[in-house]
Parts: structure tokens; C-alpha cells; sequence
């Protein structure tokens, strides 16, 4: 009895810190939505996300300081770190980060066999963009 | 300070500055100057004159239409349009120019051009070529129904049965491949189409096999009618992590979702259980993301599956299309066929 009463404390606490994670991510997903005004020129994807942001931030401390060295090799074009950013710029945290798992789940794998390929710096890599991923609700 | 001085001393030759040296110095310099204006006036003159002829111009545009040199075409048109403004060529210039825009891809600008040249009216020289490509210009523009409307006034303003079956062929197109699935409505309104081009033209644009294939994928089980795959059932299938890549055909994918899913769901579990709120909590969310995108990920795979699928149905018909575009030369209509081999 005092176990299960122990383990019920225990899952509260766990949801109050998954929740405080939520609410410190949450605001940021609110500033990074630049959408322009009617009639004036959009950006790809209408939506900029804001330099400060957590996890673009961390996509580019990645793409600044492991990539160069744990090596360029990621099959797929563009790379994970630059979809990622081109997820998160596109369609903010949430969606990017939804889109991010996606695509690092997916590298390498039956997407090699699918998708189209194309040489990259004398290199042969799977072409799978954003575009690629989200034509279906994003038209 | 050094112009200064040079003025000074050209002052000098032509006043003749002073004494007798200077008054011959004087009247050399205004014969060489009155030489030099005379070599000025009368050499251009006396010289080969160039002069550039409304062929020469409209031939200078065409070179660079054909060598797809689109910017440049437009200018010299402009040019033509502008020096020659009564030239009978001038309506073939402004097709071009808006031509030109469209095969640059600046399907806006191209409609506009369009427009305004098929508001001349239906029996201008381009007047029925303009609206083909108005219609164009609606579809890369992502407008169908304002590219289908367009054709349906072309057809009922139109009693030139070549003009109007051309247009059913296009309508026809239109419905197949401007979605980019491809749907069993679409495929009974493209065939409906096609069957009402006339007896004259049918074997021109090869009815009879567009019919025949466009029938045949509604029975065929592994055609993109009946092999689609249903993205909601992907979707609900991938509650259980892998399975909705499965039932997409993805089996690697599958496995790794499958694997991946349950060692962050373990994972998370393992940390709470030992205490480690903050660890459970942080890899917890971490997997719940991962979970979201094999979702995601098994959603997407559907709509690809089927896109693939019509994409190759559609890339494997338009081996039999017929291109109908507009004249390259100065009269008539080029028919470009493209026949596999």
C-alpha cells in the first residue's frame, strides 16, 4: 500500500517537472512566430523563428561545434541539422521538433530506397526536404 | 592647375598670341580645328550606315527566344514593338514576350500579358492561343478551377472543332495531373473529357490508349487507385510504435521506431523508478517527441507512398502525351510528340 502510495507521489512529481519543462518551452514557441502582414512579402515558409530560440539554438551549437567533428555523415540532403532548422524555421518548435524526430528516425533507412537521389559535393545523398514532408497539410 | 595651363596656351593659338610666329601659329590651329570639326561632321556620314530593319530586329529576338534566352527576348520584342508599331508582326511580338515570360517562369507577369492580349478579342491573331495559355498560367499559378473556366468559355465560343478538342485535351490533363495524387473523380472526369474529342482528332492525340490505361488503373490492384495506402489508419496504426510504417511498407524504419520508442519509454521509466525525477522527466520528454514523429513520420510515409504511386502512373501516361503549345515560328501551331521508344 505505502508503495503505491509512494509511486503516486512520485508520478506528481514527474508531471510537475515535465509540465515546468512545457511551460519554459511554450513561451518561446509564442515569440518565434513572425508571420508578415497581409500583402506584404513573406519569408519561405512565412514563419522566421527567433534566434534565441532552445532548440534551434541547439541544433546550431551542433551544426558549430560536433558536426564539424564528428564528420559530414549524414546520407541525406540536406543534412539532419539543416532540416531540423529549416523544420523549426517553417513551422515553429513544436512542428519542427515533431519533424526533427521524424527525420532522425527515418535517416539511412527505407527513405534511401524512395526518395530521389542527387550528388552532393561528388556525393550521392537522398533528397528529402521539408517540402518533401509536409506537402500533405502544408500546401 | 594643369587644365589652367592648357587653356592658357589654347588661348594663346587662337588669339595668334604675338608677333608674326604666333599670328601663323594662330591661323594653323583654326584650320586644324576646322579640319578636325569637318572629319567629325562628314566620315559617319561618308561611312557604312547601319541600318536595322524590322526583320533584322524581330530576327535578333527570335535568335535569343530560341536559345531560351528569355530576358534578352523580351527587350528586343520590346524593341520591335516600339521602333516597328505598325508592323504586321507586332501581335506576334507581344505573344512572344508574354511567352517568353511564361517559359521563364514568371507565370504572373505571362498572365497578364495573356489577358491583355486575349482582350483583343477572340478573333485577334492570338486571340485563341492566348486563352490556352491563360489557362496555363492558372494552373503553375495553383488556379485550376480558373484554368478549367477559361477553357469551358474557350470551348463555347468556339466552333473550330480542332480549337475545341485541343481544348477537351487539356481539360482532360488538367484533371489528371494537376493534383498531385491522383483520385478515381479525377480519373472519370479526365476520361470524360477525352471522350468527347471528335472522331477527326481522336487517334492525333491517341484517345483510344489514354481511355484504355485510364480504365484499366481503376482494376488494377497494385495501380495508385487501389493500393493507396489510408494515412488515418497509418496514423491510428502508429499508437503502437512501427506499426503504422509496417502497414507503409517500411519495414527498417519500423524496426527502429519500434526499438527506439520502447528503450526511451524503458528508459524513462527506469530513471523515475530509481529516483531520478528530473533524468525520467527530461528523457520522458524526449521519447514523447520521438513518439509524436513516428505519428508523424507513419502519416507522411502514407501520403508519400501514394504520391510515388501517382506520380509513376502519371510520368508512365504522359510518355503518350501529345503537346499542343504554341507556335515557335510565325504561323500556325507546333505539335511537339513525345512517343516512348
Amino acid at each position: 500500500m505505502s508503495r503505491i502510495i509512494y509511486r503516486r507521489h512520485k508520478s506528481g512529481r514527474v508531471f510537475f517537472i515535465v509540465l515546468a519543462i512545457l511551460l519554459i518551452s511554450f513561451p518561446v514557441v509564442g515569440q518565434e512566430q513572425d508571420r508578415p502582414e497581409q500583402g506584404g512579402t513573406a519569408h519561405v515558409g512565412a514563419t522566421k523563428t527567433n534566434d534565441t530560440a532552445l532548440m534551434p539554438a541547439t541544433v546550431e551549437l551542433f551544426k558549430k561545434h560536433i558536426s564539424p567533428i564528428d564528420g559530414d555523415r549524414c546520407p541525406m540532403y540536406p543534412s539532419c541539422s539543416q532540416y531540423s532548422l529549416d523544420a523549426f524555421n517553417k513551422h515553429g518548435l513544436l512542428m519542427g521538433w515533431i519533424m526533427t524526430c521524424d527525420r532522425l528516425l527515418r535517416c539511412g533507412r527505407d527513405e534511401m530506397t524512395s526518395a530521389p537521389r542527387i550528388m552532393v559535393n561528388g556525393r550521392q545523398r537522398c533528397y528529402d526536404s521539408v517540402e518533401n514532408n509536409d506537402f500533405w497539410w502544408e500546401r | 592647375m594643369a587644365g589652367s595651363g592648357v587653356m592658357i596656351q589654347w588661348k594663346t593659338m587662337i588669339s595668334g598670341g604675338k608677333g608674326k610666329t604666333g599670328r601663323f601659329l594662330g591661323i594653323r590651329a583654326t584650320i586644324a580645328l576646322i579640319s578636325m570639326s569637318f572629319c567629325l561632321v562628314v566620315f559617319p556620314a561618308t561611312g557604312s550606315t547601319l541600318i536595322i530593319s524590322a526583320e533584322k530586329q524581330l530576327g535578333l529576338a527570335d535568335g535569343l527566344f530560341s536559345r531560351a534566352e528569355y530576358a534578352d527576348a523580351i527587350s528586343e520584342y520590346r524593341r520591335f514593338s516600339c521602333f516597328f508599331p505598325d508592323h504586321p508582326e507586332v501581335d506576334y511580338a507581344e505573344f512572344r514576350i508574354a511567352l517568353s515570360y511564361f517559359l521563364n517562369r514568371n507565370h504572373e507577369k505571362a498572365l497578364t500579358h495573356f489577358e491583355t492580349i486575349a482582350g483583343l478579342g477572340i478573333d485577334s491573331p492570338y486571340g485563341i492561343e492566348a486563352r490556352f495559355m491563360i489557362s496555363r498560367c492558372c494552373l503553375a499559378l495553383g488556379r485550376q478551377e480558373a484554368a478549367v473556366a477559361v477553357l469551358n468559355n474557350l470551348i463555347s465560343n468556339v466552333d473550330d472543332i480542332d480549337v475545341r478538342d485541343r481544348a477537351y485535351y487539356q481539360l482532360g490533363w488538367i484533371y489528371l495531373a494537376s493534383d498531385p495524387l491522383v483520385d478515381a473523380g479525377g480519373i472519370d472526369r479526365a476520361d470524360a473529357f477525352f471522350a468527347r474529342i471528335s472522331d477527326k482528332n481522336s487517334a492525333f492525340y491517341k484517345v483510344g490508349v489514354l481511355t484504355e490505361r485510364l480504365r484499366a488503373v481503376k482494376e488494377d490492384e497494385q495501380g495508385p487507385l487501389l493500393s493507396q495506402k489510408n494515412p488515418t489508419m497509418a496514423g491510428i496504426l502508429a499508437v503502437f510504435p512501427g506499426a503504422g510504417y509496417v502497414y507503409c511498407g517500411r519495414y527498417h524504419d519500423a524496426l527502429m521506431s519500434f526499438l527506439f520508442n520502447s528503450a526511451m519509454a524503458y528508459a524513462a521509466y527506469e530513471a523515475v523508478d530509481a529516483d531520478l525525477e528530473a533524468l525520467g522527466s527530461l528523457i520522458g520528454i524526449t521519447g514523447l517527441g520521438f513518439y509524436a514523429g513516428s505519428v508523424y513520420g507513419s502519416v507522411s510515409a502514407a501520403h508519400k507512398y501514394n504520391r510515388a504511386n501517382a506520380m509513376n502512373f502519371l510520368n508512365n501516361l504522359k510518355e503518350i502525351r501529345v503537346e499542343a503549345l504554341p507556335a515557335t515560328g510565325r504561323d500556325g501551331i507546333a505539335v511537339r510528340f513525345r512517343v516512348p521508344f
